[in-house]
């Protein structure tokens, strides 16, 4: 009688065990119906290894490509978003910011963009803020990667010409308080002029030293003759 | 021959001069190519955390799921993460998600089905409101608990005075409560349970300086 009662519980464990391992392997696949909110104080290990480092990435620019539904038969916008792999500093661009592409039937797209940037396909480069530092769509956006690359990036130099433009860090005033956008407020926002490439800093330092050696020069002359 | 000296030595000066100021005159090497690395992509200071958009996660009204049922059950979880699934970038993701998964959820029952589906995310069971204000900080959301842990809805807001949610029982609105309000209903709920995918949220809603607004 006890080896009966010993079977019989050790089938008993093994089915349970069976059935449970049965379950846990079908979870990815499929959830199985259960209690609402059942609790087990038991973790997973490899959950509690997932403990991950939070980026704290609110305050990094966006660069979105705003493309065409089907843009992959689209020539144009095909080759731009290609361009964001191969050309090295637009691939630059899209690993350090937080890289978006959106195309015109993505929800996301027409509740927040379609009234800003209107034409296809565009490039737009945002601060973490949803200011705009370049944007260029349509027929304004340059024939090839090298120009598009070089327009954004002295776009960005001249709205952000060095480091005396980068704010310090320092005491934050208390925020105003925010303000829901209107619809009807929003307007197209034009696209960026890319600027003439401008070495101003450069030029006033050459003046400077021009000037500096010009004084010399009269200075010495003018002691040779008194001399 | 002390002049000539004298004058070599000037001569020497103001061609050195003459050099220096042409090559500062020169465009620099990154305006010249095409292949310069671009630096300046973070805002730091003042420029930093000027999010302003209310809610902070101002999720497309068309993007917030609702609540559906599976045997019986809600699937407040579910809801809740397919809606933040589709902020953050992964539509088809959440989508594909909404399709095959249903009823209620617990930290330790979700956890391996993201894990399964090779979703990256963050979560918080023990109430920790910093989890909350870094994840509302990022523009990311998260699901809480709230009803004693009964039900998960989204925190699309947490400020020093309100919070904002939309609750997949009703997700066309937003709903407003004090931050208290909130935190009390969250922290007295069952696991104080918070959870968020990470990936991109969109940028907030474009405009140029100069404009009063977007």
């Amino acid at each position: 009688m006890r080896w009966v009662i010993v079977v019989a519980v050790a089938a008993l464990t093994a089915f349970v065990t069976t059935s449970s391992l049965l379950e846990l392997s079908a979870a990815g696949q499929r959830q199985k119906p259960h209690d609402a909110f059942e609790w087990q104080d038991s973790e997973p290990v490899d959950i509690e290894r997932r403990v991950l480092q939070l980026p704290e990435d609110g305050d990094i620019w966006h660069t979105s490509l705003f493309l065409h539904h089907g843009w992959q038969s689209i020539d144009q916008d095909r080759q731009l978003a290609a361009w964001f792999e191969t050309e090295p500093k637009l691939a630059s661009l899209k690993a350090q910011t937080k890289w978006h592409l959106y195309t015109d039937d993505d929800p996301i797209y027409l509740d927040r963009f379609r009234e800003t940037v209107p034409v296809l396909p565009a490039v737009v480069v945002q601060r973490s803020s949803g200011e705009v530092i370049y944007k260029a769509s349509g027929a304004h956006l340059p024939s090839r990667p090298g120009p598009l690359a070089n327009d954004i990036t002295a776009t960005i130099n001249r709205k952000c010409p060095g480091p005396w433009c980068r704010p310090v860090p320092q005491p934050v005033p208390k925020p105003p308080e925010p303000v829901v956008p209107e619809p009807d407020q929003t307007v197209v926002i034009p696209d960026t002029t890319p600027p003439a490439e401008s070495n101003d800093g450069q030029w006033l330092l050459a003046i400077a030293i021009a000037g500096i050696a010009l004084t010399a020069g009269v200075a010495y002359q003018w002691n040779a003759s008194s001399n | 021959m002390k002049n000539g000296n004298r004058l070599t030595t000037f001569r020497s000066v103001l061609v050195g001069l003459s050099l220096t100021t042409g090559l500062l005159a020169l465009p620099s090497a990154d305006s010249r190519s095409g292949t310069g690395r671009l630096t300046v992509l973070r805002d730091t200071g003042r420029t930093a955390g000027s999010v302003r958009e209310v809610p902070v996660v101002n999720v497309p009204r068309v993007c917030r799921a609702a609540n559906w049922t599976s045997a019986g059950e809600g699937s407040c979880v579910h809801a809740s993460l397919v809606t933040l699934l589709r902020w953050q970038g992964l539509s088809e993701h959440a989508d594909w998600w909404a399709s095959c998964h249903a009823g209620g959820e617990t930290p330790v029952t979700l956890a391996p089905q993201l894990l399964a589906a090779g979703l990256d995310f963050a979560e918080t069971r023990d109430g920790n409101v910093g989890f909350l204000e870094w994840a509302v900080r990022t523009r990311r959301g998260a699901c809480v608990t709230v009803q004693g842990g009964r039900h998960m809805v989204c925190l699309v807001h947490l400020d020093e005075r309100r919070a904002g949610l939309i609750d997949n029982n009703s997700p066309e609105q937003v709903v407003w409560l004090t931050r208290q309000q909130f935190l009390d209903e969250w922290q007295s709920s069952r696991w104080r349970w918070a959870i968020t995918p990470v990936y991109n949220p969109p940028p907030q809603p474009p405009w140029q300086s100069g404009d009063s607004m977007p």
